[in-house]
């Protein structure tokens, strides 16, 4: 496929019935509002008034300790991320400092070192997992997954190291945003 | 509708678009490979092979468990239950031997002491926890969930009392299945 064609995609054009392309190609032309897994083009879920107030609450909290420490940078949904053959747009992502690349006119092409993904009315749980351990996999060092229904927020730190947190509990940055702790509470107020 | 019409539907017939019950019809005809949901009849996902095998493993750890210290009964998916204003049909239950159920020729009018679910590849995340909710307001005092590929339970106890376990970790039946209790990883292996 000639680049030109694709670009014609990013506007909001219905994508034709098993469009395909390679990861390369997805990289070079990125296209809003999908991931891209396996081949695949893979819609990201419509978001609600919910989703886009946690994922607000979210960066509110984190990206002030960020600055303020230079711990590096906090990042929106819709920049993209390159997880092992995936690209993935995170709902919030933080990169340490050591990380960012000099060009930023281009997505990256590293995962970040924390993903944080705010369930969708529509997400499949099955896909929230294999996503989050595909991150974990790729070299993420810590996920987030917020759950709004239940208000938790499950922490990914490796395939054998996963925990629940709930209301009363403190989430904590650890050792990727070191001394950055919010009450899980404080999320979904 | 009349109850003739009702039990047509039990023979795999597809339903109609926007078919719709009362809680008592549902209850009533029971239909195969469905739960009731706030007025709303719905299909439960189909099962794959690693769904069925999880299960299988489940019911035989408990099962075994229950039957040789007599503390009650386990059941298999087909049995549904009524929890608050629906009809569930967990993949695994276990029924305290206290609370035997009056009619065994119709749905369980009360909901199980502890109710299983194991993810399937289309289950909606949102579904789950609300699920899992339904039960504990009802009455259930434990939910289980067990998640393929992040191989992890998540045990409900509350709304605020939510604990994930990774295949570290030990399941227990806590005062629920008293004494019972197996490694998590036994169920994935």
């Amino acid at each position: 496929m000639k680049s030109q064609n694709i670009t014609e995609y990013t506007h909001n054009t219905p994508l034709p019935e098993n469009f395909t392309m390679t990861l390369e190609e997805f990289i070079e032309n990125d296209i809003e509002g999908f991931e891209y897994n396996n081949g695949e083009l893979v819609p990201i879920a419509a978001s609600v008034i919910l989703h886009g107030k946690i994922s607000v609450r979210v960066i509110r909290y984190l990206d002030p300790f960020v600055h303020q420490n230079q711990l590096g940078e906090i990042y929106t949904a819709e920049t993209s991320f390159l997880v092992g053959e995936r690209v993935m747009k995170p709902d919030v992502a933080f990169v340490a400092a050591s990380r960012v690349p000099e060009d930023e006119t281009k997505g990256f092409l590293i995962p970040p070192d924390l993903a944080v993904e705010v369930i969708s009315p529509s997400d499949i749980l099955w896909n929230v997992y294999e996503k989050a351990l595909a991150y974990l996999e790729a070299g993420t060092r810590l996920v987030w997954v917020i759950e709004p229904v239940a208000q938790t927020v499950t922490v990914f730190r490796s395939r054998t190291d996963i925990k629940t947190l709930t209301h009363n509990n403190i989430l904590t940055g650890e050792d990727v945003i070191e001394g950055f702790s919010c009450p899980v509470a404080q999320f979904f107020e | 509708m009349n109850s003739q019409n009702i039990v047509e539907y039990n023979h795999s017939t597809p339903l109609p678009e926007n078919f719709t019950m009362t809680l008592e019809e549902f209850i009533y005809s029971n239909l195969e490979g469905y739960e009731y949901v706030k007025g709303e009849v719905i299909a439960l996902p189909a099962a794959s092979l690693e769904h069925g095998i999880i299960c299988s493993k489940v019911f035989l750890h408990l099962g075994m468990y229950v039957q040789e210290h007599h503390i009650g009964i386990v059941v298999t998916p087909d049995a549904g239950f009524q929890v608050g204003e629906r009809v569930l049909k967990p993949d695994v239950a276990f029924l305290s031997i206290n609370r035997n159920p009056e009619n065994l020729s119709r749905a369980c009018s009360i909901p199980p002491d502890l109710a299983i679910e194991v993810i399937s590849q289309s289950d909606i995340s949102r579904q789950i926890i609300e699920k899992a909710f339904a039960y504990l307001e009802a009455g259930t005092q434990i939910v289980w969930v067990f998640e393929p590929i992040g191989k992890t339970v998540t045990v409900y106890r509350s709304d605020t009392d939510i604990e994930l376990l990774t295949r570290n970790d030990t399941l227990s039946g806590e005062d629920v299945v008293e004494g019972f209790s197996c490694p998590v990883a036994q169920f994935f292996e």
